[in-house]
Parts: structure tokens; C-alpha cells; sequence
């Protein structure tokens, strides 16, 4: 098991944000959170990622407890994230953005160098954008630049927050096929969407977020399936 | 007019020693703005601990030293010195303001406490044992450290439960100015309410003379603007082109993004507090290094608020900024100060600010930042 | 009248109890009559610099300044009159009044001149220019000698001549009226629409702007006020001690807010209770420091310790936010909860003449630095239309959004609303542009003329012997010509524009709007946050806020019921008395809209008012967004991702792109127009269409 939560509460001030959430990922998977804003989502990355600290329950990868490690000890573990709203230094290049992408294996050039090539080659908008500043992209480019400043500290799980909000219609696509590409390389991903339908078309499996709870669990064929589900998340 | 020229000159020279001070001290405003977004108002303070710091590594530890041993020893000892207290103050107040306290403060409010004990009971124990002042005050601090450690871990744990984290600016403004009220009195009770001063034997008064026109100034002057050029631009290029620069930049922009990249967040705020607390002390010790301006434990409030005005004058989070608008400052006081409005040199920093402010809210270097709604 | 009966009631009660209270005070000790004299200048501090602090979330920091105005001119006063005239006269309850008055007066006249240029912008420039001018302010005080002989202020060694009270009893009643007064006040204002409006710029300043809330005006009038009682205080405070400029330090501004950040900002009682205890803390420890000798600073490193501790363990103050209560009572308008709510006629607005558009774009162009955001995009809103706005993340729908609402100014192009001009080159009218010119004239001139003084004494000495006055007066004459040029080539630029209309002016107007990241006022409540909306369409004034007249009950019972109406409508009465920050969060997208009803508009504009829904939700949106289009006649704009929503509900849509409108009709011709789908939908038609309605 890559990564395990159980019974985990979360608690902003007097809310109750998070009610005993347990998930788990595999090795190679893609599994998506879905539900509305407000269910939850967010903050369970946010909890896996160290920025929100749980009061209770627990959060093991590769069955080492990490929900009392700071965030940054975090990363060098091996989990990489795209936070939602993308938050690209935009005061820096993107170059510099990939560079502090890579923060942590400083010390190794070579393979840092390789990666940014690799990075380039997976988003040829960014080469040809290396030394703007990142403030001036546009939305979709911005969020390339986030998935590829989560890709240069090499992750082996990659949290992805909401990587397709506010991207036109083609652009959605084009990150669904990227988010395969990058699982196909090996790297496990958790992705939380608000579009629900290509998330699940994309993972192997899937947690239904409601008001802090985990609703349902299963195997995204199955959820695609269920018309609760349709209903509710689907739009039909 | 020779005498004109000479008096402008004087005090232009007079103007840029000052406004290396005000430099010294207004980066680390600037700084800690940067990444906190508040204004450290125990930064001043800094700058008294190190012209203390000076007196006593001048006076006492150094007095054995070469003059130039003396001068550079001493400087080393307030940038490490100051460099340390910035980082403690950081640790033991503002880290536990913004994530909550926890177990992980016990020590640092442990040593603190221990400190006090040290200063109390330490001379106690000097009366009845053969240790001198120094070792029992080392002796006692330890021995207390290693009993309150535990304790206050134990009451934080309890306390971390209901104590909320803060991110209200006021209440980091309050805190600070509770360390600075904190950092000038218990600086009047330990060093006393007299002003002091010292005279390190490396600087000496210099006259130059050249076409009827003779400047005098001391060879201090002269080092504190070098020291000040100096540690300035190797900041500079610290913050532009390193990895560590970078990861205070990301800080400064977005502390959460960045702790998402791997940069620990809490050790780079450290750090930018060692740079700026370092870089005061300098200034605390420089300043004061040839005996011309005695000092007591309240001179940091002053010269801090004004190296503060300074920093915001240059455009408040620009490292160049803050070293313009302090040398601008520096200069125009010094002007001020010999002419006919003399009375109201302490008033023209604040005058030259709100006016400029008036034209360029953002200061003379500082770059629009626009909200996004 | 049953309002006045009970203020009748209540000023007897508040005359009974300061007169007890000076009773009480009369028969103590010298040393505890010291103390509750200490309190009462405290509480009159602390209060008054809490109505800008605390009301209105800015951070004002110089108050001891403004204290030392009111100290050294009333002080002057009452020694010019009574001293002056009858010697060695106590000054009487008249002169006192007028000094008070007077010293107000001042003080509030410097808190105007120094808030006018610094409150327009945001973030700490307020702290560091009353920082500044509480520096200044002390700076000349020590020069008072050189400056003004003739008053016999004191200079630096302080105003020894100064008239004292100490031994009349005149002086705590006056010290006790005035804190009630400043307490009651600061509570009449906390409780009024206008307090609302004052809150409302603490919460989120932009999202107050566009509802319609001057804030510049508003936080200009919170800082004259608190200057006013900060100079009323002062001159009471120089009655009863002796005045030196170094009295009004930085550290004593510090106090101030010591005292209100230690009662919980925003809290009267908090305070007033605050105010008292950090006054007779160094009293109560006393008996302490005198039993073991403590030395003066460390009582001080205690203080601070303390200080340290407190922020860290109860950062929102020992009392907390909120106002302390004896008991407690029913939120405003709880009397008539889960009623059937009357519905309030407003007068419906007058309709357009034939053939205006609501809203006229044309050109309209923004750049920021070198990058285009918007350029020259055309848009037409005819009366009652429902209109769809979409593009790409970054395309520029949001900066739009902020140019049609006055966030933004345009970088060139007009915006017409209902026929009339509102952004862009307007032309002005002949007599404003001739007052105009006059005033930058005077202005310049005069700034000009000090200036070029100031300068030439700083700068003159080191170029030229002192004799040569024709340097001087070059210097002088030269600057003010330069000033002059300025004056009259700005001018013309200023002439073209009217000062650009601030978005509360575009609200008043009849234009609102929503927020795509939600902007509600989170620390009020939901019902509050709809009266917020209404504030702008008010009859009352400050005044009526701060005396609460009937007449500002009466349009306060108005609005409650206007507002309840419009939650009724979007069935959020249920929850009108919980904070907004509470709301789920579909509730609170609601609740925006509802709130931007609340300004009565004429054009609403809609930022992605579904974002975060789900499905259900937003098909519920949808009808509702159609339904209140029909019941207030409005015209509306939305942007929208959800292709669905869009397509279903709106009759024409405009496609935005890198700035640019690339596209503009009616849904048919949007899905099938091929630039559109190159550029947002994606090459492939057939899938385009499929997934874009399954979002």
C-alpha cells in the first residue's frame, strides 16, 4: 500500500472539515476525490501534503506515519502536488519555477538538468516560455507549469488539486491525456476534480466526498455507473 | 564659498555614514516585511544589543587583539552575536505566533526562562563557590534549562490543544513590540541607565585637504560605509542568484507554495531574520566603534523607527530600495541638520516619507503590486 | 414618542451615574481620585482610537499624536483666556468646554489632512504616515519657543505655564462625561447601519466598494472622529498633568493600542475594560515591587513578557471580540424570526427612453504594463437582456468584469450606462473644468511657494554665502514656476477626465455585482451582510448614527425589512442571525447574489456564480437566475464555464479571447461558430458539443 489514511479528522477553528476520512492508494493507481466544493476534498490533500494538521487518525506512506511531519519533509519523501489555483511564483521565470521544483535534489545536478529536459519535452509551451515570467502565462500554461514544478522533485505519488478549473474545454482534454501520460511513466496519482465524469474516465478507482464524509468508495467503472452518482456529480 | 562648499560637503559625507546605519538596520526591515508581512519593531533593538555587544568585545574579551584584530573580532562577534538573537526572538516568539504552541517551543522558552534564573541565582552562587560571575551564570542557566525543558513541554503539549495559531498582523505587531519593550528594559537593567560609549584604537580622525577645502572625519565613517556596501550587495546576490535566495523569494511570494517545493519555510523565516539581525548588529557595533555617539539601552527605538521609514521610503520588501532610501535619508538629514532648520532634523525623515508616499505610494523602488479580485 | 422617552431615560441614568461616579470620586484619597482620572483619559483613548482600528480595520498608530494637538491647544486656550485675563484663575466649565471643543476641532482637522491622502490607498501606509505624524507632530511641539514666542508653549521643557484643574472640581465630571460620551457614541455607531458600513470595511474592503460604500469617506470620517475624541482627551489630559512634547512619544501611541488589542479589537467594552486595566496595573503591583524592591524596569520587562505571552496564548484579546453583555438579547430584527415576511414596495425604477442600452462598451481597452488584458472590446446590453460571457482561463473575463464595475479604469475607450457616461474620457462641464484649474493653480502655487522656502533655507547656506538673498529668492521663484507649468499642463489632462468613478459610485449608479472567490463579509452576519447592500440607497447621515435619531430607526427597520425579504426570496431566512464565514458554501454563493440585489441595481453582473456547485444545484441556480432577471427587471451578465448553464439560460453570448471578443450571438451560432471552437472548445466539433454540456 503507497498511501494510507484512516479515521482522519479535521478540524478549521470550530468546523468540522474533515469526518473520520479513510482512503487508500496503490502503487501505480490513479484514484480521484469528487463531490462539491466545501465536501472536503481539498483539505484531505492538504492533510497528505502537511499544510492542514489532523486532530485525530492517521496518514501512512508506504507505512510510515506522516501526518506529524512538517510539509517540506514531506516532499522529500516522495509526494509531489499541483496545488489548486496553481500558485506559480509568478514574480519568478519559469525556468526558476522549475528550479524550485527541484529544491530538494539540489545536489544533484545532472539528473535535475535531465529532468527539466524531460519536463520541456512533456510541455513544449514551457521551453518556449523558459525565461518569462510566470505571472504572464496563460491559465492552461500556468498549470502545466504547476504539474511540471510537482514533476521535478520526482515524485512517486502526485497529488493533483483541481488541475482542469478554469481551463477551456480543449485544454481540460489535453491535462486528462497529460495525467495518463504521467501515471503510464509511474507515477501514482490522487486527483481531486470538480469534473467528475472525465476524472473517473481516467482513474481506477474513486472516493465520493460529502460534507467532510467519505460517501462512497469503488471502482470508478462502477461509480460511472451508479445512478446516485449520475445524479448527483454526473449532471444527468 | 569655499566654506559653503566645505560645509556641503561635510555634511554629505556626515549623511552617507548615517544612512549606512540606517541602511544596515532597514534591510533587515525590509526583509522580514518581505517574508512576514510585519513590521518587526524588535529590530532596532537588535541594533542596541550589538553596539553593547561592540563595547564589550572592544573593552573586554578583544582588548588583547592587534587594532585591526579588534575591529574586524568585534565585528564578527556582533554578526554571529545579533545574528543569533534575531534567530531566538524568531523561535521564541513569532514561529509559536504563527503555528501554535507546541512541545517543540519547550526548549527555546526553556532556555529563556533558564537565562533568567542564570541571572538571578547565578550571582548567588558566584558569592558561595569558587566560580567566577560567567561560568556559575553558565552553570546555573544549564542546570535550571534542564529542568524546565521538560516542564514546559509538558505544559505546551497541554496548552497546544487549545492555543489557536495567529495570522493577524496586529496581534505580530503587538508581539513585537512587546519584544522590543522586553529587549530595552531588561538591556537598562542588565547594562545600566548610563550612556556609554567606547573608542576602538583601529579608526582615527582624517583631515583631507585639497584646494582650500578640508573635510574631517573619522576613519570609522569610512569603514561603516565600506562594511555597509559590502554586506549590502553580497545580500544582493545572495537573494538573486542562490537557492537559498530563491527559496526566501518563493517564501516571500507564497510560504505555502513553497513548503509544497520542499523549501522549509520556518528555517528560511529563520534565516532572513539571522541576515537582517546580523547585518543591525553590524550597524550597532559600527556606528558606535570611534566613540563619537554614546549610547544607552533605548537608542534602538529611534534609529530603528527612522531605519524603518527608510526601508519603506526605498519601497519596503527591495533589498536596493532600502539601501537607497536610508543613503537618501542619511544625506538629507545631514543637510538639514546644518542649516538654518536644525531644530527639526528628527522630523525631516517623516516629512521627506509622507510626501513621498503622497506621490509614489510604493516607494521610490518598490513595484506596484495590484490586487486581484 | 417611544424612542425618545427611552434616550430621555437614558441620559438621566448616565447624568445619575456620573455624578455618582464623581461623588464617589470626591470622597477618595488624592492618590485613588489620580487613579480614576487616569482610567477615565484612558478609556476616552482607547474608545476613540477603536472606532478606526477596531470599526474600520485600519491601523492607525500615531494617536498620541493627535492627543498632543487637542493637549497643546486647548491648553493654550484656556492660558490665553483665563490665565491671561483674570490672573491665576481656575479655568471655568465654559472656557473648559470651548477648549475642548476647540482642541478637538484641531486635532480632527489634522486627522482629516493627514487621512484624506493616506486612506485612499490600502495595506499599512496608514501606520507608517500617523507614525510619522505623530514624530513630526512632537518635533515641532519642541520648537514651539523658536516657532511662536508669543504663545509660551513651552518648548521642549514643557508647557509649565499651562492652566490645571487639578484642584477644581470641575475636572473629573469632565473627565467622566466626556468618557461616557465617547463610549456611548462609539456604541450608538457600532450599532447603526453606518457601523455596518464601517464593519464591512474591515472585513473585505473591495467587496464594501462595490456594494456601494464609499470607503475613503468612510474611513476619512472614523479617523476624523477618533482625532476628534483623540483631542478632546488630550485637552482634558492637559488639565490634569503637565504637558512636554516627549509625553506623546511613540510609546504612548503604543499604549493605545496595547489597550484596544488587549480588549479584543472592534470590542467598546473590551475596551474600556482594557483601557482600566493596563492604567491600574502598575498601582495594583505596587505593594509588590514596594515589598521586595523591584527596580522600575523590570515591573517594565514584566509588562512586556506578559504582553509576549498573552499574544501567543489569546491572540484575538482577553475578552475577545465580541461585546460583553450582562445578558443576553435577542440580534436586531430576531423579534419577528419565521414570520411571513411583508413584502416592501420599492418604487420601481423609471424606464429608459426607447432605444437605450443598459450598458454601452465601446473600445474598451485595458493594459497592464506592456500586456493587453482587454483590448478594444465592443459589448451592448439592451434592458431586461440575460447575457452570457465566456472564454478561457486568463482570457480577460474578470478584468472585464472589474472595468464594467470601475475596479479598473480603463486604459482607453468609453463605457456608457443607461445613456450616460461612467468611465473613459468624459467631457466635463465648463465651470468644473474652470474650478478645477483655479483649485490646481492655488494648489500648486502654494505648494509651489513652501517648497521652494523650504529648500532654498535647507540648500541656499551650502551654495552661497548667507548674504546673497538673490539665490534665495531664485531658488524660490524658480520652483514655483515649475510648479506653476505643472500646474497648467496637467490640467488639461485632468480637464477630459471627471476623477474616474470610484465602483461604489458605479453601484450607486445601478451596477452590482458578485465575486468568482467569494468576497462576503465573514465576520458578520448573513442578515447584516444584505443590510450592508442596502446602505447606499440611505436617507440618514453620520450624525443620525451617532445621536441615533428616530429617523435612523426608522429606515434601520426599513432595510431589515427589505433585506429579509430578498433572504425570504432565496430562502436564506432560516439562517439570517449565522455569520456568513458558516454558510455551506452554496448558501454563500447565494448569499452574494442576494447582497447585490440588496443595492437595488439595474445591472447585476454575475462572475461564475455556479462555480463549486454540483449539478443539482446549479440547475436550481439557473431557473433562479432567470426568475429574478424577470421580478426586478434586470438586466443580466454572466461568466460562466458550465457550458450547460450558459447555453440554457442566456440569450446571447459574447466569446472572449486573449482579450479580444472573437465571437458574439446567440447560443446556436456560438456552438457551431468555427473560430470558437478552434479557440475554446476544441477542434472536434461533434465531441466539443458533448462534453462541453457534460461538465
Amino acid at each position: 500500500m503507497m498511501l494510507q489514511i484512516r479515521n482522519l479528522d479535521v478540524y478549521y477553528g470550530a468546523i468540522h472539515a474533515l469526518e473520520s476520512v479513510s482512503l487508500e492508494v496503490e502503487e501505480g493507481e490513479i484514484v480521484t476525490m469528487i463531490g462539491a466544493n466545501g465536501a472536503g476534498k481539498s483539505t484531505t490533500i492538504r492533510s497528505i501534503s502537511g499544510l492542514v494538521r489532523p486532530r485525530s487518525g492517521e496518514i501512512l506512506f508506504e507505512g510510515k506515519p506522516i501526518h506529524t511531519m512538517p510539509a517540506h519533509q514531506i516532499v522529500t519523501l516522495g509526494i509531489g502536488q499541483s496545488p489548486e489555483g496553481r500558485r506559480v511564483f509568478s514574480n519568478m521565470t519559469v525556468r526558476e519555477n522549475l528550479e524550485l521544483g527541484a529544491y530538494t535534489r539540489a545536489s544533484h545536478h545532472a539528473e535535475v538538468k535531465q529532468d527539466m529536459e524531460k519536463v520541456f519535452h512533456q510541455f513544449p509551451r514551457l521551453k518556449e516560455r523558459e525565461a518569462q515570467l510566470s505571472g504572464t502565462l496563460s491559465g492552461g500554461e500556468q498549470q502545466m507549469l504547476a504539474i511540471g514544478r510537482a514533476l521535478m522533485a520526482r515524485p512517486r505519488l502526485l497529488l493533483l488539486d483541481e488541475p482542469s478549473l478554469g481551463l477551456a474545454p480543449f485544454l481540460v482534454r489535453s491535462i486528462f491525456s497529460i495525467i495518463r501520460e504521467i501515471n503510464a511513466q509511474g507515477v501514482t496519482v490522487l486527483l481531486v476534480e470538480q469534473n467528475a465524469n472525465q476524472a473517473l474516465k481516467i482513474a481506477n478507482r474513486g472516493y465520493v466526498l460529502e460534507t467532510g464524509r467519505v460517501l462512497l468508495a469503488d471502482t470508478s467503472a462502477n461509480l460511472l455507473s451508479n445512478d446516485s452518482v449520475r445524479a448527483a456529480y454526473l449532471g444527468e | 564659498m569655499a566654506a559653503a562648499l566645505q560645509h556641503l560637503l561635510q555634511q554629505i559625507i556626515n549623511g552617507i555614514a548615517a544612512g549606512s546605519v540606517y541602511a544596515l538596520i532597514a534591510v533587515g526591515y525590509t526583509m522580514v516585511y518581505g517574508v512576514l508581512k510585519f513590521i518587526n519593531f524588535a529590530h532596532g533593538d537588535v541594533y542596541m544589543v550589538g553596539a553593547y555587544v561592540g563595547l564589550f568585545a572592544v573593552g573586554g574579551v578583544l582588548s588583547n587583539l592587534s587594532p585591526v584584530g579588534q575591529d574586524i573580532g568585534a565585528l564578527l562577534l556582533c554578526l554571529i552575536g545579533c545574528g543569533l538573537i534575531g534567530a531566538f526572538i524568531e523561535r521564541l516568539a513569532y514561529r509559536p505566533l504563527r503555528n501554535g504552541l507546541g512541545p517543540q517551543d519547550g526548549w527555546v522558552w526553556g532556555l529563556f526562562w533558564a537565562s533568567y534564573a542564570g541571572l538571578f541565582i547565578g550571582p548567588v552562587v558566584e558569592q558561595h563557590s569558587p566560580l567566577t560571575g560567567v561560568t556559575s551564570f553558565v552553570v546555573v542557566t544549564g542546570i535550571a534549562f534542564a529542568i524546565f525543558t521538560p516542564l514546559l513541554r509538558l505544559l505546551f503539549t497541554r496548552l497546544g490543544r487549545i492555543v489557536m495559531p495567529s495570522r493577524n498582523r496586529l496581534t505580530a505587531l503587538i508581539t513585537a513590540i512587546g519584544i522590543s519593550l522586553l529587549l530595552e528594559n531588561q538591556g537598562q537593567a542588565v547594562f545600566g541607565a548610563t550612556p556609554r560609549s567606547y573608542k576602538s584604537q583601529g579608526f582615527h580622525p582624517i583631515n583631507l585637504s585639497a584646494g582650500g577645502v578640508t573635510l574631517n572625519f573619522n576613519s570609522g565613517r569610512l569603514w561603516i560605509l565600506f562594511t555597509a556596501v559590502v554586506l549590502t550587495m553580497l545580500l544582493v546576490y545572495i537573494v538573486r542568484h542562490t537557492r537559498t535566495g530563491k527559496a526566501i523569494r518563493a517564501v516571500s511570494f507564497d510560504p505555502e507554495a513553497a513548503a509544497l517545493m520542499g523549501i522549509p519555510t520556518d528555517r528560511i523565516i529563520a534565516l532572513t531574520f539571522v541576515i537582517g539581525s546580523s547585518l543591525a548588529g553590524a550597524g550597532g557595533f559600527l556606528n558606535h566603534s570611534f566613540g563619537e555617539i554614546p549610547f544607552k539601552a533605548d537608542i534602538g527605538i529611534q534609529l530603528g523607527l527612522k531605519a524603518f521609514v527608510a526601508a519603506v521610503l526605498g519601497g519596503i520588501g527591495s533589498i536596493e530600495g532600502a539601501v537607497f532610501g536610508a543613503l537618501l535619508m542619511g544625506v538629507a538629514e545631514n543637510l538639514v541638520a546644518g542649516s538654518a532648520f536644525n531644530a527639526f532634523t528628527d522630523a525631516i525623515a517623516f516629512v521627506i516619507l509622507i510626501v513621498v508616499l503622497l506621490f509614489k505610494p510604493t516607494g521610490l523602488l518598490g513595484r506596484n503590486v495590484t490586487e486581484k479580485v | 414618542m417611544k424612542a425618545g422617552m427611552r434616550k430621555l431615560i437614558w441620559l438621566l441614568v448616565g447624568l445619575i451615574l456620573v455624578a455618582g461616579a464623581g461623588h464617589v470620586h470626591d470622597n477618595l484619597q488624592g492618590y485613588f481620585q489620580d487613579i480614576l482620572q487616569r482610567c477615565g483619559i484612558a478609556i476616552i483613548m482607547a474608545v476613540s482610537l477603536n472606532i478606526v482600528n477596531g470599526l474600520t480595520g485600519q491601523f492607525a498608530i500615531g494617536h498620541a499624536g493627535f492627543m498632543a494637538v487637542g493637549a497643546y491647544t486647548g491648553a493654550g486656550l484656556t492660558y490665553q483666556i483665563s490665565d491671561k485675563l483674570t490672573h491665576g484663575a481656575v479655568p471655568t466649565l465654559p472656557i473648559m468646554l470651548v477648549a475642548m471643543i476647540a482642541g478637538g476641532l484641531l486635532a480632527a482637522l489634522f486627522g482629516y489632512a493627514v487621512g484624506v491622502p493616506s486612506l485612499r490607498l490600502r495595506g499599512d501606509y496608514l501606520a507608517i504616515v500617523t507614525l510619522g505624524f505623530g514624530e513630526i507632530i512632537r518635533v515641532l511641539l519642541e520648537n514651539t519657543d523658536e516657532m511662536a514666542p508669543g504663545l509660551h508653549l513651552g518648548g521642549a521643557t514643557g508647557f509649565s505655564d499651562a492652566p490645571t484643574l487639578t484642584q477644581s472640581a470641575l475636572l473629573f465630571p469632565l473627565i467622566a462625561g466626556t468618557a461616557a460620551l465617547v463610549i456611548v457614541i462609539a456604541w450608538n455607531l457600532k450599532s447603526s447601519s453606518h457601523g455596518l458600513a464601517f464593519l464591512s470595511v474591515r472585513e473585505d474592503e473591495i467587496a464594501a466598494d462595490a456594494m456601494g460604500v464609499n470607503t475613503t469617506a468612510v474611513k476619512v470620517s472614523a479617523f476624523v472622529l477618533s482625532a476628534f475624541f483623540a483631542g478632546v482627551g488630550g485637552t482634558i489630559y492637559a488639565h490634569a498633568h503637565l504637558i512636554k512634547p516627549d509625553v506623546f512619544n511613540f510609546i504612548l501611541s503604543m499604549n493605545f493600542i496595547v489597550m484596544i488589542v488587549l480588549g479584543g479589537t472592534g470590542s467598546i467594552t473590551g475596551a474600556t475594560l482594557a483601557a482600566v486595566a493596563v492604567t491600574i496595573l502598575p498601582d495594583l503591583l505596587k505593594p509588590i515591587r514596594d515589598k521586595y524592591s523591584v527596580p522600575d524596569v523590570y515591573l517594565q520587562v514584566i509588562f512586556a513578557l506578559a504582553l509576549v505571552l498573552l499574544m501567543i496564548i489569546r491572540p484575538s484579546g482577553v475578552f475577545g471580540k465580541g461585546e460583553l453583555k450582562l445578558r443576553k438579547r435577542k440580534p436586531t430584527g430576531a423579534e419577528n424570526a419565521g414570520s411571513e415576511v411583508v413584502p416592501l414596495n420599492r418604487p420601481a425604477p423609471a424606464p429608459l427612453p426607447a432605444g437605450t442600452l443598459t450598458l454601452d462598451a465601446q473600445e474598451l481597452t485595458r493594459k497592464f504594463g506592456g500586456l493587453t488584458a482587454v483590448g478594444n472590446v465592443n459589448l451592448k446590453l439592451k434592458p431586461g437582456e440575460l447575457v452570457g460571457l465566456i472564454g478561457p482561463n486568463g482570457a480577460g473575463k474578470t478584468t472585464l468584469f472589474n472595468l464594467l464595475t470601475g475596479v479598473y479604469e480603463p486604459s482607453a475607450g468609453h463605457l456608457n450606462f443607461q445613456g450616460k457616461p461612467i468611465a473613459g474620457v468624459i467631457p466635463t462641464p465648463t465651470t468644473q473644468r474652470t474650478l478645477k484649474l483655479a483649485w490646481d493653480t492655488v494648489l500648486f502655487v502654494t505648494g509651489g511657494w513652501l517648497i521652494g522656502t523650504i529648500l532654498s533655507t535647507v540648500l541656499v547656506p551650502y551654495i552661497a554665502t548667507p548674504e546673497d538673498a538673490r539665490i534665495q529668492t531664485g531658488v524660490k521663484w524658480l520652483l514655483v514656476l515649475g510648479a506653476l507649468i505643472l500646474a497648467l499642463t496637467t490640467a488639461p489632462k485632468r480637464r477630459k477626465f471627471v476623477a474616474g468613478l470610484k465602483p461604489y459610485q458605479f453601484a450607486q449608479r445601478g451596477i452590482s455585482r458578485t465575486f468568482q472567490n467569494i468576497r462576503l463579509f465573514g465576520e458578520l452576519t448573513v442578515l447584516e451582510n444584505v443590510r450592508v447592500g442596502t446602505y447606499l440607497r440611505r436617507k440618514t447621515n453620520l450624525f443620525d448614527a451617532l445621536f441615533r435619531t428616530s429617523r435612523l430607526e426608522k429606515e434601520t427597520q426599513e432595510n431589515i425589512q427589505f433585506a429579509r425579504e430578498l433572504l425570504s426570496r432565496f430562502n436564506l431566512l432560516k439562517s439570517e442571525h449565522e455569520l456568513a464565514k458558516n454558510l455551506p458554501y452554496g448558501d454563500q454563493r447565494r448569499l452574494e447574489i442576494v447582497r447585490a440585489l440588496a443595492t437595488e441595481p439595474r445591472l447585476l453582473l454575475l462572475d461564475e456564480p455556479a462555480a463549486g456547485m454540483n449539478p443539482q444545484e446549479k440547475v436550481a441556480l439557473m431557473s433562479l437566475i432567470r426568475e429574478i432577471r424577470d421580478d426586478f427587471a434586470l438586466t443580466v451578465l454572466l461568466i460562466e464555464h458550465d457550458m450547460k448553464l450558459v447555453m440554457g439560460i442566456c440569450e446571447r453570448i459574447y466569446v472572449l479571447d486573449y482579450g479580444r471578443i472573437i465571437a458574439e450571438g446567440t447560443p446556436e451560432e456560438i456552438r457551431s461558430n468555427p473560430t470558437v471552437i478552434a479557440a475554446y472548445l476544441g477542434e472536434d466539433t461533434e465531441e466539443s458539443g458533448k462534453e462541453g454540456s457534460e461538465e
